[in-house]
């Protein structure tokens, strides 16, 4: 996999590039702030870019309004966000632009199978959302909390959907088959009353949402203070 | 007799406007100050940490496998980086600089000590002192809370943040010596009602308030 790693940091890219090439991907170019990133994508064709979202001259969401380019421009490159801290909002922007992206906290990095593994994933088109964010909204505090009613083995697999997992792969990670993962999400995705959706990327976004605003979400919650 | 006072007047007038903008200073230069540490635990600590972890990976490859010294050094290392990245978090929200009121509640909510249920539509962007006050009213509401949920509406009121916060038990809405005093020097006004399961504060920011230099 032809890969271009954009980050500020200098010894932080240095670091992802020697960790990349051991492990067998071609880094074709490295930049440092994000029109530098834009030129060099443009010029190397990578089939995924790995962007930190802070990133010059701004120091602001550089890194996303790049991923957002490219993927206007090169639909086909994986795009793999790091950010220092996570947001759902971004999360959901760089998800609405389609399949083969991942949202990941920088620190993912040194957890270098999971991080690897995502690269892998989102360079087969698939999505990734940092587990630590999945995490923190799962257990988010609630006052009426839908999740409650899940039952512990719906409660891995609304993770690993929300993840960004397909039903093969939740399949595979949970030691089911894929006609029980189905059966499991679709009562879950009811339960919650969100509609089952046939794209993956339509399906994290309904889950990311609802997890960030549950009493936004159908099943007739009172508004807060109402 | 009368021009003496009417000039003593004056002169109260005016150190009293020095102070309020001296008072506004203050805060808007301690709050900066907290965002600089911040910047520093970012860009210092927790990148260097990353990077360090990086090394050590490449180390670990390259070694034969079953080496479990390296192993358990790089779990250290991880648990320390969440570390500097909750403290990081704890001094100054990053996300509040860089996405707003909004984003910061959002990410508070998720790991505060209680629900905390948010309805704030159509936010702006607004002062770095008013976001900052605003945050800091809703993290010290909730975490001096007595009940079961706090609730945080409101939202953009021309241009102005307005926010009612709502808790429930004994204690309701508890608004702290500082953050009055944040809010009176922002020409916010502050409103104390009862609620129906407990007391409610209705906060209203004054339109951008203007920190002068000297």
């Amino acid at each position: 996999m032809r890969i271009v790693v954009a980050d500020d940091d200098v010894l932080l890219r240095e670091g992802l590039v020697s960790m990349l090439t051991n492990r067998g991907f071609e880094v074709v170019g490295s930049a440092g702030s994000g029109p530098e990133a834009i030129s060099r994508i443009r010029a190397t064709k990578p089939d995924l870019v790995i962007l930190d979202i802070r990133m010059p001259p701004t120091h602001s969401r550089e890194g996303l309004d790049v991923a957002l380019a490219i993927r206007a421009e090169m639909p086909q490159v994986g795009i793999v966000m790091l950010s220092a801290y996570i947001e759902v909002d971004h999360a959901t922007e760089l998800l609405r632009s389609g399949r083969g992206v991942g949202y990941l906290l920088k620190s993912t990095v040194t957890e270098v199978d999971q991080f690897f593994d995502a690269l892998d994933r989102v360079g087969r088109g698939g999505l990734v959302v940092d587990p630590e964010l999945v995490g923190e909204l799962i257990a988010a505090p609630r006052r009426s909390n839908p999740l409650d009613g899940l039952t512990r083995r719906e409660t891995e697999v609304l993770e690993l959907v929300a993840e960004g997992r397909s039903n093969v792969g939740i399949a595979r990670e949970l030691f089911i088959s894929e006609g029980t993962v189905e059966k499991h999400v679709q009562s879950i995705l009811s339960r919650l009353g969100l509609s089952e959706s046939a794209q993956d990327h339509r399906r994290v976004l309904a889950v990311l949402r609802y997890l960030e605003a549950p009493q936004n979400g159908k099943v007739g919650h009172k508004t807060p203070g109402g | 007799m009368e021009t003496r006072i009417a000039g003593r007047l004056a002169g109260c007038a005016e150190r009293c406007a020095e102070l309020e903008a001296s008072r506004l200073r203050l805060i808007a230069e301690h709050d900066a100050e907290v965002e600089r540490i911040e910047r520093e635990l970012h860009d210092g600590l927790q990148q260097r940490l990353t990077t360090v972890g990086m090394e050590l990976q490449l180390l670990e490859s390259a070694r034969p496998s079953g080496d479990n010294a390296l192993a358990t050094l790089g779990e250290e290392l991880a648990a320390l980086a969440a570390t500097a990245r909750r403290l990081s978090r704890r001094v100054f929200p990053a996300i509040l600089t860089e996405a707003g009121i909004g984003a910061a509640l959002r990410s508070y909510a998720r790991q505060a000590p209680l629900p905390v249920e948010l309805n704030l539509p159509g936010l702006r962007r607004y002062p770095a002192v008013v976001e900052m006050t605003a945050y800091r009213l809703v993290v010290g509401v909730t975490e001096g809370a007595s009940g079961t949920y706090v609730s945080v509406r409101g939202g953009d009121k021309t241009g102005r943040l307005r926010l009612i916060v709502e808790a429930d038990g004994d204690a309701g809405v508890l608004i702290s010596p500082p953050i009055r005093d944040r809010l009176d020097a922002l020409n916010a006004t502050l409103r104390l009602e009862k609620a129906a399961d407990g007391v409610r504060a209705v906060v209203e920011f004054a339109a951008a308030p203007a920190v002068t230099g000297r």
